[in-house]
């Protein structure tokens, strides 16, 4: 305890300008290795991939805020290609909203806007399916381009968070992102709300989410595939998160209905994980449990029938070896739904970076 | 003048009821002068160094943190995360990526800190408990309690 005194030193000293973050380029990807196999040789693919190479910026200036993830990605074909991840430039007015606009990993969940493109944050090795990526076969609206604003409010001893989205929404193609424009006039409205207790729980993440979208028709190209009509799309989901006490845990739950305008046919997709680990100084083991069914006429926008449902286990460890690498090993099987399905087995080896 | 004497001590241990927790063991939290928070709550602290928390005093909030090793910031994690010091620098990268955070101030020494802490109000930073004894008055302790 210091004196009144001490406490109330004079110095002199002149205050410098305003302090600043300088604007940091951040590298971040990962070299994966995986064996995949449902027991047959056919039905047996192993190789390594080097597919992701991420470049992350922000700079925060007084209540303005810029923040972009751009990523050199390779796909099936091999090659790699440039995408625009996440471009947002933001103002915070108070604690009670702050306003973002540009494009943005949907407020859904926890995942999706929990570790992006970040595999080095990740605990297991990928995302679960069911929030993946548009391309690598989620069931969300993963990105979208829009105002997206949030903001936090004192709940008893726990605090209250929301994000409220306006946002293009989905394309006709469920694989594309609409980045330049919007394909129909109504938009993509997203509202999450979240409660962060305090006390014995502080920690402890609980929310829930509602979406609603249009989807745009899709023409028929000609090339095979059915032309589909506009779609309504609601999805509402829940989860929870806790990362106290060296746990890690992670649950989240969907239901998705898309809603054929032309001829009123709902179609209704379930799904749902939890994951859990434990860190041990640099070790975490950890287990995924993953369950997706589909509707029994299946989803036509999802181009996914009833037998596309899986259930999926994991079983993995990440070492956290440096504060700039990660290694992962995990092994995985997957049961489809299909009757008479081979289930699939995959060993996965990753080292992930963040430099 | 007993009661000048009497006014001063009482000043001096309201003053420093305030500053009590800011200066248990080793480390004191600071604040940027133009902001007057004096006491924040542990959770506050935390939600500020996690940025769930995204202003302090109603100015954009930033953190100055200290190289992992460091001994007062080092106390300052274990007292008031009860974490290592790694861990919780690590927390901070993922909540900058997350783009929830903005990016720390990075400071190697108690000058370091106050410096920086004095260039922008919602600023925070830990220095050593010796360092508080002579703050400039471009900076103030803040109160870490509840």
């Amino acid at each position: 305890m210091l004196p009144v005194g001490m406490l109330a030193t004079v110095c002199t000293a002149s205050a410098p300008p305003a302090a600043r973050a300088d604007t940091e380029l951040s590298l971040y990807g990962d070299v994966d290795g995986a064996l995949s196999t449902t027991g047959t040789r056919a039905g047996t693919s192993d190789g390594f991939s080097a597919a992701k190479l991420e470049l992350f910026t922000t700079k925060t200036v007084d209540r303005w805020m810029f923040l972009a993830e751009v990523m050199f990605e390779a796909g099936d074909e091999n090659s790699f290609a440039l995408d625009v991840e996440r471009v947002e430039v933001g103002y915070l007015y108070s604690e009670h909203l702050r306003v973002l606009v540009g494009r943005f990993h949907t407020a859904i969940g926890y995942y999706n806007d929990a570790f992006h493109h970040g595999a080095f944050f990740m605990v297991p090795v990928g995302r679960p399916t069911m929030v993946e990526f548009e391309d690598g076969g989620g069931l969300i609206p993963a990105h979208n381009i829009g105002v997206h604003a949030d903001g936090r409010f004192a709940a008893g001893e726990g605090h209250l968070r929301y994000d409220l989205e306006l946002a293009n929404g989905r394309a006709a193609d469920v694989l594309e992102i609409q980045n330049h424009h919007d394909g129909n006039r109504p938009k993509a409205v997203n509202l999450r709300v979240r409660y962060e207790p305090g006390g014995a729980l502080d920690g402890l993440i609980v929310g829930g989410n509602a979406y609603f979208d249009s989807i745009p028709g899709a023409m028929d190209t000609g090339a095979g595939a059915p032309a589909l009509g506009p779609i309504h799309e609601w999805i509402f989901g829940a989860h929870a998160a806790y990362f106290e006490h060296e746990l890690h845990v992670v649950a989240e739950a969907l239901v998705i209905q898309h809603t054929e305008l032309d001829t009123s046919a709902r179609h209704r997709t379930y799904a749902a994980f939890g994951e859990l680990g434990h860190a041990f100084d640099q070790l975490t083991p950890y287990v995924r449990y993953e369950w997706t069914r589909y509707p029994e006429e299946g989803d036509p926008y999802y181009g996914k029938a009833a037998g596309d449902g899986y259930q999926a286990a994991t079983l993995g460890v990440k070492h956290a070896t440096t504060d700039n690498i990660a290694l992962k090993a995990q092994a995985g099987v997957t049961l489809p739904s299909a009757s008479g399905a081979d289930p699939r087995f995959t060993v996965t080896g990753q080292v992930a970076f963040a430099f | 003048m007993p009661h000048r004497t009497i006014a001063s001590v009482l000043a001096a241990a309201l003053a420093c009821a305030g500053a009590r927790l800011a200066l248990a063991d080793s480390f004191a939290l600071i604040g940027n002068a133009k902001e007057p928070t004096a006491k924040l709550s542990r959770s506050d602290v935390k939600a500020l160094y996690t940025g769930k928390a995204k202003t302090l005093g109603g100015s954009a909030a930033i953190v100055v943190i200290r190289p992992e090793a460091d001994a007062p910031f080092t106390q300052f994690v274990d007292q008031v995360f009860g974490i290592p010091t790694k861990t919780l620098l690590a927390k901070i990268h993922q909540e900058v990526f997350k783009g929830e955070m903005t990016t720390p101030l990075k400071a190697t020494s108690d000058d370091d800190v106050v410096r920086l802490v004095s260039g922008a109000p919602g600023t925070l930073g830990v220095v050593s408990a010796e360092a508080a004894g002579h703050l400039p008055t471009t900076v103030h302790l803040i109160g870490i309690g509840g």
